[in-house]
């Protein structure tokens, strides 16, 4: 290296020295993220190095295209993201929809897994429903449901005994048949439980006791 | 399968269907993968409730003659696994119905997670344990109700 | 921005800012003393450290309160201006990329004095001119001035960390570098003149 330094170069040496000591520097500033710097051309000068800078020149169009490619598929996928954080939410707000569908009758219906964490978190929704609702029927439709631990299936009978104490009747409607053959199986006592075949049966009983109800009043 | 990464709630209905889908392809009734996704699920909740990611991996047995699921925490150990084991009970003594609530469970996830399956083992991790859980596809399940000594 | 804001706000690189910082938060200094300069910062430029893009432009104060704090620790004209030297030294071997590295590989000494204005403009907008007496590279002897930079305090003694890389980097050996002009009491004097030596 150190033999460049020491000798005498000619002129056109110096000048190609010069050229690409140039070009290291602005490529240093392109190393730090400056694409819009460019290395300087001579549109008069044909030497080969014009060629070369031109060449260069092109690439760091390229690298800026792709950097700039980069950064929106970034921005795009922050929002993706973003979206994916509403929607969890409102998956879970959705997982146990309570609705009243008639004066003091709430409705629960219930697709999906029936696991401890889901009973959990419909018994205390529900609870919290029958009392700011002053509902007096509270129907739970597990049509949907085919599988349910043991345990499971007890705390539901305790979650409706505690509907029954807060002054509401608990419907269960939709049990499968293998659901009913374990709620025997365990000699679960039902009396805090009222039980239809479907939603459409409940729902048309207590609907019609409504409405004779108010019509009476 | 790949290992799964149970960061969150959301993360439950990924590894749910991973089971289902892969109970079917063996072979499981419909029922059968039911039980096996609440399996997975009430694994998810264990994994969970420490607030710390963990992991799991559903792989099919050798001969697809049925599935293991290993469950990875990064939580204590169970301080008594037999307590942890009866309903109403987490691995410290009996449940305060008052506490029952606050959990956000109802004692009864691990219970679930036993009698759903043919095998179930605890081993511990240098900061956590992992739970293995093997369910055969010949064999039924014993004490199908509910009465089943662990 | 126009030339005319350029010219009242003095401006220099991000990754001149970023690599100040990380000399700072270097095991130079003693943990408390590292904390103590980055609590002592103002809150635009706390506030601006993590996001620096290395090609942006930003206000020189940025740098230059890092650089009064270096001055600070020891506060008088010979700790002071050994820590100054070490930052200099410390940012001229960190700060250099690949291409900065291939510059100084093909670099001649004529090429440097020549080069040195530039880049000294390549890093600053507003903080003068680097001048080198092209006339007296020889007999083992150059000197330089840094013309115009008022206000950018103790910048004079950082720069002689460059000058000392440099000239190591064109083959100088034994490099000695007296400034005249700065010291604790005038910390960014109109012109700071720098004589550089060097044995072989």
């Amino acid at each position: 290296m150190d033999s460049v330094k020491n000798i005498e170069l000619t002129e056109v040496e110096q000048r190609i020295l010069e050229s690409v000591a140039d070009a290291l520097l602005v490529l240093a500033n392109v190393g730090f993220g400056d694409y819009a710097s460019r290395l300087p051309i001579d549109p008069n000068d044909n030497s080969p190095l014009t060629s070369l800078f031109a060449g260069i020149n092109e690439m760091i169009s390229a690298l800026s295209a792709e950097e700039e490619r980069s950064r929106s598929y970034q921005r795009e996928l922050e929002e993706k993201l973003a979206t994916i954080e509403q929607q969890k939410v409102a998956i879970q707000e959705l997982s146990t929809p309570i609705m009243e569908v008639w004066d003091g009758v709430l409705c629960v219906p219930v697709v999906g897994l029936m696991d401890t964490a889901r009973s959990s978190e419909m018994t205390s929704a529900l609870l919290r429903a029958v009392v700011e609702n002053g509902a007096r029927c509270a129907i739970i439709d597990i049509t949907g449901i085919d599988v349910m631990d043991t345990r499971t299936v007890d705390h539901f009978i305790r979650m409706a005994k505690a509907i029954r104490l807060l002054g509401a009747e608990c419907v269960l409607t939709g049990i499968s048949p293998h659901i009913a053959q374990t709620v025997v199986h365990m000699g679960l006592d039902l009396t805090n439980v009222v039980t239809h075949r479907s939603l459409r049966d409940a729902l048309q009983q207590y609907v019609s006791r409504g409405i004779a109800t108010s019509t009476a009043a | 399968m790949p290992e799964q990464r149970i960061r969150d709630r959301s993360d439950t209905y990924g590894a749910r269907h991973a089971v289902k889908t892969l109970g079917q392809k063996i072979g499981f009734p419909r029922r059968a993968c039911d039980e096996l996704a609440i399996v997975v699920s009430e694994l998810c909740s264990n994994i969970l409730k420490y607030g710390v990611h963990g992991s799991m991996n559903i792989d099919a047995l050798d001969g697809e003659s049925g599935i293991v699921i290993v469950a990875r925490d990064f939580g204590p150990a169970f301080h008594d696994l037999t307590l942890a084991l009866k309903d109403g009970f987490d691995d410290r003594g009996p449940i305060d119905p008052m506490n029952m609530m606050k959990r956000g469970g109802i004692g009864g996830g691990l219970g679930a997670i036993v009698r759903f399956s043919h095998s179930f083992r605890v081993d511990p991790l240098p900061d956590g344990k992992s739970i293995e859980v093997i369910r055969y596809l010949k064999r039924p399940l014993p004490g199908a109700f509910g009465s089943r000594t662990v | 921005m126009d030339g005319g804001t350029q010219m009242t706000t003095p401006m220099l690189r991000g990754y001149t800012v970023k690599q100040t910082a990380d000399f700072v938060e270097s095991s130079y200094f003693e943990p408390q003393v590292r904390r103590k300069i980055m609590e002592n910062l103002p809150t635009d430029v706390k506030a601006a450290l993590p996001h620096l893009k290395p090609a942006e432009w930003y206000p020189r104060d940025y740098a230059m309160s890092m650089l009064r704090g270096i001055a600070n620790v020891k506060n008088d004209d010979v700790g002071s201006y050994n820590d100054l030297l070490a930052y200099g030294s410390w940012v001229a071997t960190e700060a250099t990329n690949t291409f900065l590295k291939l510059f100084m590989k093909i670099l001649t000494p004529t090429l440097f004095a020549k080069k040195v204005p530039e880049m000294w403009l390549r890093d600053h907008r507003g903080s003068g001119t680097f001048e080198v007496d092209v006339s007296r590279t020889d007999n083992g002897r150059i000197g330089m001035r840094l013309v115009g930079a008022d206000g950018f305090d103790h910048i004079g003694i950082a720069a002689i960390g460059f000058i000392t890389f440099g000239l190591n980097a064109v083959g100088k050996q034994g490099v000695q570098v007296v400034q005249s002009g700065w010291s604790m009491a005038t910390p960014s004097p109109h012109v700071v003149s720098y004589e550089a030596t060097w044995t072989q």
